[in-house]
């Protein structure tokens, strides 16, 4: 009933939102890597199905009026990294895909390819080398947009292959991305708080320091540069952040965002957002998110991220989880997850140690059992029994 | 638990993926009723720089067009056209109507020279 309800109040999205949704695509994928890739992280993986329910909700404007019909959006993201022999370099490999788009009908898979659908995938793929004891990283790679089917109302779109690179060195890292010889984007990210999960400390005044990201985007390829400045404060001990987003040159703070992780391992978290539209209205939002399910209404996060679709009740399919050394950590997280103990250990050496120390108690415990065998053996064996009553035939 | 929850969010996001589009047509089969004394033609949505014919049909009164399907389910801008009394093709404006999806019939008439409309 709350749905519903909320349904008579819900917007809807426009066609240049949809055709926008490529290159921001694009950028959240190279966002995500940046807080992926740590000298030193073992793997990420991540997938989401975000599911909008409401045909009523994703109702598409046009210039002919106003469509209903669904959105749909699923990604998923792989990164793996290993040491190259004992040389103390770290090779990775990488894959963000992601499919979206907005069809008349629902789909999971096949989408109807109606007369205003969009149905595109975005894919990121790369290398990177690391040395973790240098703090230090290196990557690159391919992007790849890919329309399957654009509708007549949208802004004609091809295959296009973009190119990337992003470098890290302690706290600072950036990236740029380029399409033939034209400039897309570039992005300086300062991530100035110290956390446990790298090396850092766990409480005190370091752990507040900012997180800044400051990126130069070229989306239309004219030349006329915007500028995203994206600043996360940790306001209480690593489980309230802050989170600004400001775009310019037309000097709008985009969203505010208050979000509580109740552990620092950022796996779970519950958000309030205001996102400030362009004409001045604010839209609050909030949601939920757990290990594999996300339920958000209006959330910031989602307006920006799916094609500025706005007054929406997301159901969502959600799992981000990364391995940094032999901790195991939700995306962006500061902390180990409070599920993990000590027990798993990939070091070559510890397993190792633990092998042979479990070898030993095992050879000790059979050595002693095959002794008191050999000693129950030599003398003679005695058996009683209890509870056995022998009844005599009436 | 977690797996629980894993088979309880598919379960749920199978039923709504299979089963809406069951419940809910994503185009739109339309036929014209003319109950007007005037021949009806064109029935078409209007866009901002462009406009589709959607029954190219011309419906003499008391006639049923044929049925055409596009894929407009939600809410368009419709017009047509109307032979005026002095022979003249005349463009009548509907306004927005919102179309449910599925089959439709559209009647028109002309009421105290207003023109009409109601679905069936």
């Amino acid at each position: 009933m709350l749905v519903l309800s909320l349904s008579a109040h819900a917007g809807h999205l426009k066609a240049s939102g949809v055709s926008a949704g490529g290159s921001v695509t694009r950028d959240l994928q190279l966002r995500e890597f940046g807080m992926v890739f740590h000298p030193g992280a073992d793997g990420y993986l991540g997938a989401n199905l975000l599911y909008f329910p409401l045909p009523s909700q994703s109702q598409l404007s046009t210039e002919y009026g106003k469509h209903e019909g669904y959105v749909l959006r699923e990604n998923f993201a792989g990164y793996f990294a290993e040491e190259l022999g004992k040389s103390g370099w770290d090779l990775g490999v990488l894959w963000w895909i992601e499919r979206h788009g907005w069809d008349s009908e629902d789909f999971a898979v096949f989408p109807n390819y109606g007369k205003f659908s969009l149905i595109r995938s975005v894919q990121t793929t790369g290398l990177s080398i690391a040395r973790p004891d240098l703090n230090l990283g290196v990557a690159g790679g391919i992007q790849y947009t890919n329309p399957e089917y654009v509708g007549k109302v949208y802004e004609p779109e091809t295959d296009t292959l973009y190119e990337w690179a992003a470098a890290t060195w302690g706290p600072i890292s950036a990236q740029t991305s380029f399409h033939h010889s034209s400039f897309r984007h570039a992005r300086v990210s300062l991530n100035l708080e110290s956390k446990k999960v790298l090396g850092g400390r766990e409480s005190g005044p370091l752990t507040y320091l900012p997180n800044i990201d400051v990126a130069i985007y070229d989306r239309n390829g004219d030349g006329e540069d915007s500028l995203r400045l994206f600043w996360e404060q940790n306001l209480i001990a690593q489980r309230l952040y802050a989170e600004v987003a400001v775009y310019f040159p037309d000097p709008a703070l985009r969203f505010v965002a208050l979000k509580y992780y109740p552990d620092p391992s950022k796996v779970v978290s519950i958000d309030v957002t205001c996102y400030r539209k362009s004409n001045g209205d604010l839209l609050w939002g909030g949601g939920i998110s757990m290990p594999f399910v996300r339920v958000a209404y209006n959330h910031a996060d989602d307006i920006e991220n799916v094609f500025g679709l706005r007054g929406t009740f997301v159901l969502q399919f959600h799992f981000a989880i990364e391995k940094i050394r032999d901790t195991f950590v939700g995306l962006n997280g500061s902390k180990a997850t409070p599920m993990m103990t000590r027990e798993i250990d990939t070091d070559d050496n510890v397993k190792k140690q633990r092998r042979e120390q479990r070898e030993q108690e095992f050879n000790e415990s059979r050595r002693k059992s095959s002794l008191q065998e050999s000693s129950k053996t030599n003398s003679p064996r005695e058996i009683t029994a209890t509870g056995i009553v022998l009844e005599k035939a009436k | 638990m977690k797996k629980w929850i894993l088979a309880l969010v598919s379960t749920v996001f199978f039923m709504l993926s299979a089963c809406t589009h069951l419940v809910l047509d994503s185009t739109e089969r339309l036929q014209v009723k003319n109950l007007s004394d005037q021949d009806i033609t064109d029935l078409s949505v209007v866009g901002k720089s462009d406009t589709i014919v959607w029954i190219p049909d011309t419906v003499a009164p008391g006639e049923l067009s044929f049925v055409h399907e596009q894929d407009f389910v939600g809410s368009f801008h419709i017009i047509f056209k109307t032979l005026d009394s002095t022979g003249a093709w005349e463009i009548v404006d509907m306004g927005k109507i919102d179309f449910d999806g599925g089959s439709e019939l559209l009647k028109i008439s002309k009421k105290d020279g207003e023109w009409d409309h109601e679905f069936e």
